[in-house]
């Protein structure tokens, strides 16, 4: 199980603050957020600037091809707009 | 194009008259081009910044006076705070007024014997006592000259209180405005200068050509509905203030010294809450947008305070980040900020400092987090430089080495960093590592700012250069920050205006030109920081950054920053410690220099 935390506008785009995702295998940072977007809007659009695995930003990993495990903890940040 | 310089000598009394050469006006444009052209040439490497060869450079825009949102002026020196090329902007009237003298710029030299003010009346200028000002704010400065435009420091500056401001229009009715950041107001005061006066040569339609009139007339109603539609919706009250919902929101306000990124309770300090305790609105020069907010508390222990003007980083540094939510308390922090004339954002970062430092049982103070009380007594103790407070006015990395407290001590090269907690957006960090001032958030305001590719280092790197770039472009001119960040549509169309109005007045300029410009500037900043001795060492994040926050374990491993910091450098075309190359200089024409 993997467990992602939104905030801000990333929280409005999923429709929920916080989520448990179960999936088998391997699976992408790509993949495991697409899928999250409550109407089926590409979560991953202008809004989200900022994604976590385990505290550390993706792009020190392997970016949106990082690969996800049991037990990780994934965190979206939106983009600041409007400040 | 034909523009001029003021030289003041304050050492000898002299003022005279030069022209800015065409050759430089063509590659350095104004405002910040010009502050960092002169700084790099006059500037001896090494120089005490609060010495007697350190310069205080005014520089305005081509488009001061002539369009709106192109009003503030900037004020550069070698900082005092930070030992690197320091500019800082401020909006209002000046700038505006100072453009209606037929200045492009001031450079002013040396030090008076006394404390004296620079008076411009036109093409009259003098250098007049200012004795009767000893001790007294810029709004008391301001009030004193009905007809003139001010900018002055206050008892702060006076005492080379390394992060005194200098601060104009403080007094008149229209938006007050604040160059804040750097230790100016102490470079100032080091000169014995306590204010600049100016009051027009022309009225606003003698200052623009007859033959460019109708051209620019067009394009002041294009900027007015452009600013309605395109930038009013995104401003919200003002000051900034909707950021702390959006801070808050993604968890990077800071708290409690950047330990924390979120605060319950936040609400009393956001956007709705100054809402409701707002009283009036100002605006900067000629600008429908009216940003200035200005409140008046409800309650608490400053309940009835009025103060004409805040701003979110005021707010998250002397609130969240000293967990105090009460805005009484805050106003007052910043009135008596403005008073003294200090930094609101080195002001509440030291303080969270102290505040920290305390409750570890560190420093023989006692002040705790949310103290109303405590907090605005420390305001006092650094304005007046008494007790804790003398070593505090030396900014927040001197007085941590002096307390061997480095470690709590949240800066990038002796800038105390403002209201972005960096360990989740770390595209911010690249930001507040290269900003050329030290710990700047204004320059590369990433975390404001759509990347390309959001989730690689390139992206990150490539952003930061980008809006450094077009940020040291747009603030030659001098452009408004609020207009690219809060703009509902696309921040481009800003720079597309810009140009636009440049080519009114006869500029032919084109946007590649235009962007290179600002990455010629912002090569010669960093010569002259590489200059003084900066290298990668100084490009750094602080401890704070390092550490897993408490309470959601983010952090910036050194080795991960390295990497983001290695593929700056490459895209900027420096080498591996930050040097610009030899072919980046000669790219940018600035290779002989």
């Amino acid at each position: 199980m993997v467990k992602i935390k939104l905030y801000g506008i990333a929280q409005e785009i999923a429709g929920k603050g916080e989520l448990d995702v179960n999936f088998e295998g391997p699976i992408s940072l790509k993949t495991l957020i697409k899928g999250i977007s409550k109407d089926d809007r590409d979560t991953l659009s202008k809004e989200v600037q900022v994604i976590l695995v385990n505290g550390r930003s993706c792009i020190f990993m392997e970016g949106l091809d990082t690969q996800i495990k049991d037990g990780d903890l994934v965190e979206v940040l939106p983009l600041l707009k409007g400040g | 194009m034909e523009k001029l310089l003021l030289r003041v000598n304050l050492t000898d009394g002299s003022c005279k008259e030069e022209q800015i050469p065409p050759e430089v006006l063509r590659n350095f444009i104004g405002g910040k081009g010009l502050a960092a052209y002169y700084a790099y040439k006059e500037l001896k490497p090494g120089i005490d910044p609060l010495g007697i060869e350190n310069k205080i450079m005014f520089f305005i825009g081509p488009l001061t006076s002539v369009y709106n949102v192109y009003s503030r002026h900037v004020i550069a020196a070698k900082s005092p705070q930070t030992n690197t090329f320091s500019d800082s902007y401020a909006g209002g009237w000046f700038g505006a007024e100072l453009a209606r003298t037929g200045y492009m710029g001031i450079i002013i030299e040396g030090k008076a014997a006394n404390l004296v003010y620079l008076k411009i009346d036109g093409k009259k200028i003098s250098i007049e006592d200012a004795g009767d000002f000893v001790g007294k704010t810029p709004y008391e400065v301001d009030a004193a000259f009905k007809d003139f435009r001010v900018a002055a420091i206050g008892p702060a500056g006076e005492r080379l209180v390394r992060f005194a401001c200098v601060i104009n229009d403080a007094y008149k009715k229209g938006r007050t405005g604040v160059a804040g950041r750097g230790g100016i107001g102490a470079v100032m005061g080091s000169k014995n200068l306590k204010a600049v006066v100016v009051r027009e040569q022309w009225r606003p339609d003698e200052f623009i050509p007859k033959s460019h009139q109708a051209e620019v007339e067009e394009l002041r109603r294009t900027f007015i509905e452009y600013l309605k539609t395109e930038v009013v919706p995104g401003i919200g009250l003002g000051g900034n203030l909707p950021a702390m919902q959006l801070t808050a929101d993604a968890k990077v306000l800071p708290v409690r010294n950047f330990r924390e990124g979120y605060i319950e309770g936040y609400e009393k300090v956001a956007e709705q809450a100054f809402r409701e305790v707002t009283i009036g609105k100002s605006t900067c020069y000629l600008c429908p947008i009216a940003c200035g907010v200005h409140i008046k508390a409800k309650s608490g222990p400053f309940a009835g305070l009025d103060l004409d003007r805040i701003e979110y980083e005021t707010v998250a540094l002397n609130g969240p980040n000293c967990k105090q939510l009460d805005i009484g308390t805050i106003s007052k922090v910043a009135q008596l900020c403005n008073e003294y004339g200090m930094d609101t954002i080195s002001v509440g970062n030291i303080t969270g400092f102290v505040m920290e430092c305390s409750e570890r049982g560190l420093i023989d103070y006692r002040l705790d987090y949310g103290d109303s009380e405590g907090q605005v007594k420390l305001v006092d103790l650094i304005g007046q430089r008494k007790g804790i407070g003398d070593i505090l006015a030396e900014g927040l990395m001197s007085a941590a080495e002096k307390l061997n407290l480095q470690t709590y001590a949240v800066q990038v090269k002796g800038m105390e960093i403002p209201g972005y907690d960096v360990r989740g957006p770390v595209g911010m960090a690249l930001a507040y590592a290269t900003a050329d001032r030290g710990g700047d958030h204004l320059r590369a305001w990433t975390i404001v700012a759509e990347a390309n590719e959001p989730f690689t280092i390139v992206g990150k790197a490539k952003l930061n250069k980008d809006l450094q770039d077009r940020n040291s472009a747009l603030w030659c001119l001098i452009g408004c920050d609020n207009i690219p960040a809060n703009t509902t549509g696309d921040p481009a169309k800003f720079v597309d205006l810009s140009i636009a109005g440049l080519n009114s007045l006869d500029w032919k300029m084109d946007k590649e030109t235009f962007l290179e410009t600002g990455e010629r500037i912002y090569n010669v900043t960093r010569l002259f920081n590489v200059r003084e001795g900066f290298s990668r060492r100084d490009d750094q994040l602080p401890p704070r950054f390092e550490e897993p926050r408490e309470d959601t374990g983010w952090k910036i491993a050194r080795t991960d920053f390295n990497k983001m910091l290695d593929e700056y450098y490459a895209i900027r075309g420096w080498d591996g410690e930050g040097k610009p190359k030899a072919e980046t200089l000669k790219r940018l024409g600035i290779d002989k220099w």
